[in-house]
């Protein structure tokens, strides 16, 4: 193997793409717009704005009182449906406004809510926690009802027994992250009114925190991913273009006939192929760190998972393009492969979030290994995680490759 | 003469198939010369395994006095090829082309005399991908001498060029020959060999069917030398060289086709019209060509395109 045969192929290689517009697109663009596109649609998930309508047919005091609870949750906007809409009309109401939720709340739901209080209240205290301390004055002024006058007097409220009221909730459910959160809000709302109708006290309490250890967002787990994507995409459509279009050129038949030995050639094709994986990853990394502020570690790992790729794929294409001859048909096979492979080995979202059977089909993707040796090696500086994922694509690259090369032949038949 | 290349008993089998059959031949060092046959005949599958891109069936190759299997390294350093159908990396310029493709060899030669031997000089700094089709042919042939090779190999170097463009390129073969090199040329045009080659082997189904300089193939294979006299009246002229033995021929319309035997003939011929006062617009004096002699050999025309003439 001569290094000035590698050396000046790598350089003229350089020069072309650096004449094609297209292909520059490709490696380095496509990428960058990834990343922005994902990142920009993602940054912004927990700025949602839900507006929900409200007809309050009850129109008490209560019934405001939850409403203006709701109004306060800063990403729900309140609009008011026209008192002139009753019960029957509200799903006209919401079809012809194009409403995405609304929320129905029934006539009577404010006196059903006292009989229920009423009903379950058990003792002097209860009534005195609730209501506070009735004065005999304010008692005998008319000031307050005479229910409210004291405990024995509220409590014959609920002698009939408790009352059910419900709250309607219409919810269009095309629009999944709204009515999650819609659901979500109101039902959270409606459990505390019960809680508190049973004055039942609140003994577990519930804390929210990240669970990455550095608060991780979306953009951290996304990243690598589009340096594993775009890695896997210049290896093995590289591959295929030097072994189809190439061979149909004559290139390839030209080459046979020259001292290059074909070990000199794909070693070069490797060698440039890993110089442009290692640009792509850089520039996938500045717009991260620049744009998102995403921590990228910089280690070893990452650096050995990037050659691994760029030679397990890379071997792919050429097995790929040594059985489909033509340029297009390959490209299909190759992206009928790379496509799919794309979305279950969790390039875009995480495994968690797909049916369980599929987290088990993307052990068996080389893309899954990837993507998790690049995010254990960058973004979590996992060691441990670094070293098992990458492990892995060096034996694919040693099997793809090794196999890739066997079955590369510039001579015809 | 020593034989450039020495092919014994060649043979390539495809299936049921012997694309080619058997066959063997010497080229001669420092001759031009042309393996001609119709497309399929087995020119570019016997050329190829020459040029070490196909694997013969059975056989021995020798080039060089080296024998093709044992010594494939001496040759390819040896040797030029520019494939059929061949084209370049589209962004590179002709002399990075050129430049790029010299890298693999031990030995090389001079890329702005190439340049200047192609005619390409003030193109040397275009991109492969904006040169018309018979400047990217003169690029291939300049990169199938970037090692300055003692052979070079042109698979039909000028199969879909305009005539001019395949003037130019017949220009830079003929200028090859001058520099002494060994020219091996496959084509389906009988107009290049004769123009070009010191040698015709003609190919026919896997066999070669004749081999020869061109005017050798034509004296032993071409029909005889006719004479027609244009715009005459036929039957008079027809009676008039009757007596001397000729059969003539007219499609009708005026024109009259006499073979000849013997270029001699011709003064006979027009004494004898002018003795029986035939007048006539113009003579013309059909040589035989190399299409003749195909199809004299096989019973089928050479080209397509030219089977119609």
């Amino acid at each position: 193997m001569r290094l000035s045969v590698i050396r000046s192929d790598v350089y003229y290689q350089l020069r072309m793409l650096l004449r094609s517009k297209g292909t520059l697109f490709w490696i380095l663009f496509f990428p960058v717009m990834l990343m922005f596109l994902f990142g920009l649609i993602f940054s912004n998930a927990d700025e949602m704005h839900v507006t929900m309508h409200v007809l309050d047919l009850d129109d008490s005091e209560t019934s405001r009182g939850l409403v203006d609870n709701l109004s306060a949750m800063d990403f729900l906007t309140l609009e008011t449906i026209p008192e002139d809409v009753d019960a029957e009309d509200v799903q006209t109401y919401i079809n012809d406004n194009d409403v995405t939720a609304a929320l129905v709340i029934p006539d009577g739901f404010a006196d059903a809510v006292l009989i229920n209080m009423a009903y379950y209240m058990d003792s002097p205290e209860e009534f005195n926690a609730t209501f506070g301390a009735i004065s005999p004055t304010d008692a005998a002024s008319g000031k307050v009802p005479p229910f409210l006058t004291n405990f024995t007097a509220f409590k014959s409220l609920g002698a009939q027994g408790p009352v059910n009221t419900t709250l309607t909730l219409y919810m269009d459910e095309s629009q999944q992250s709204v009515t999650g959160v819609v659901r979500g809000v109101v039902g959270g709302f409606t459990q505390g009114m019960n809680m508190q109708i049973l004055f039942a006290t609140e003994t577990i309490y519930l804390e929210e925190d990240s669970s990455s250890p550095e608060g991780f967002d979306f953009i951290d787990f996304f990243m690598p991913g589009v340096i594993g994507l775009s890695l896997m995409q210049n290896a093995i459509y590289g591959a295929i273009l030097r072994n189809t279009k190439y061979r149909e050129m004559g290139l390839l038949r030209k080459f046979s006939t020259t001292p290059l030995k074909r070990t000199e050639y794909i070693m070069s094709k490797m060698a440039y192929t890993v110089i442009m994986g290692f640009v792509s990853t850089g520039v996938i990394i500045a717009i991260g760190v620049l744009a998102f502020g995403v921590n990228v570690h910089i280690n070893l790992w990452a650096f050995l998972m990037i050659v691994a790729v760029s030679f397990a794929f890379s071997g792919l294409g050429m097995i790929i393009s040594a059985y489909v001859k033509e340029e297009e048909t390959a490209d299909s096979a190759a992206g009928a492969i790379t496509f799919p492979m794309m979305f279950l080995a969790g390039t875009f979202f995480p495994l968690e979030m797909m049916p369980s059977f599929l987290s088990i089909v993307a052990r068996f993707l080389p893309l899954f290994y990837v993507n998790e040796g690049l995010r254990a090696a960058m973004i979590y500086n996992d060691a441990t995680g670094a070293l098992y994922n990458t492990g892995i694509v060096v034996v694919l690259a040693i099997v793809f490759f090794g196999i890739g090369s066997m079955v590369t032949t510039w001579k015809e038949d | 003469m020593a034989a450039a290349i020495q092919i014994r008993n060649l043979k390539k089998q495809y299936g049921d198939l012997w694309a080619v059959n058997n066959i063997s031949f010497d080229v001669k060092d420092g001759e031009v010369f042309a393996f001609l046959g119709p497309n399929g005949a087995g020119k570019t599958t016997t050329v190829e395994m020459i040029e070490t891109i196909r694997v013969p069936t059975g056989g021995t190759i020798r080039v060089l006095g080296k024998d093709l299997r044992k010594d494939v390294e001496f040759i390819k350093e040896r040797i030029g090829v520019l494939p059929q159908e061949f084209r370049s990396y589209d962004r590179l310029t002709v002399r990075e082309t050129l430049l790029y493709f010299q890298a693999f060899y031990r030995k090389r030669t001079d890329v702005d005399e190439l340049i200047a031997l192609v005619n390409m000089k003030d193109k040397k700094d275009e991109l492969y991908m904006n040169l018309s089709g018979g400047l990217k042919q003169r690029v291939g042939i300049a990169v199938a001498l970037v090692n300055d090779p003692d052979i070079v190999f042109l698979d039909e170097p000028t199969t879909g060029l305009d005539p001019r463009a395949r003037q130019d390129v017949w220009k830079v073969i003929r200028g090859l020959r001058s520099k002494g090199k060994t020219v091996f040329l496959t084509t389906h045009y009988m107009e290049e060999a004769e123009v070009l080659a010191d040698m015709v082997c003609v190919i026919h189904k896997g066999n070669i069917i004749a081999q020869g300089t061109v005017q050798e193939l034509i004296d032993r294979f071409g029909k005889s030398s006719r004479i027609i006299i244009r715009g005459c009246n036929a039957k008079r002229a027809s009676a008039a060289v009757a007596p001397l033995g000729l059969k003539s021929s007219s499609p009708g319309n005026g024109d009259l086709t006499i073979p000849v035997g013997d270029r001699e003939m011709v003064l006979d011929v027009l004494s004898a019209l002018k003795n029986k006062n035939v007048k006539y617009r113009q003579v013309d004096i059909r040589r035989p060509n190399l299409e003749e002699v195909f199809l004299n050999l096989t019973g089928e025309s050479l080209t397509e395109e030219e089977g119609g003439k």
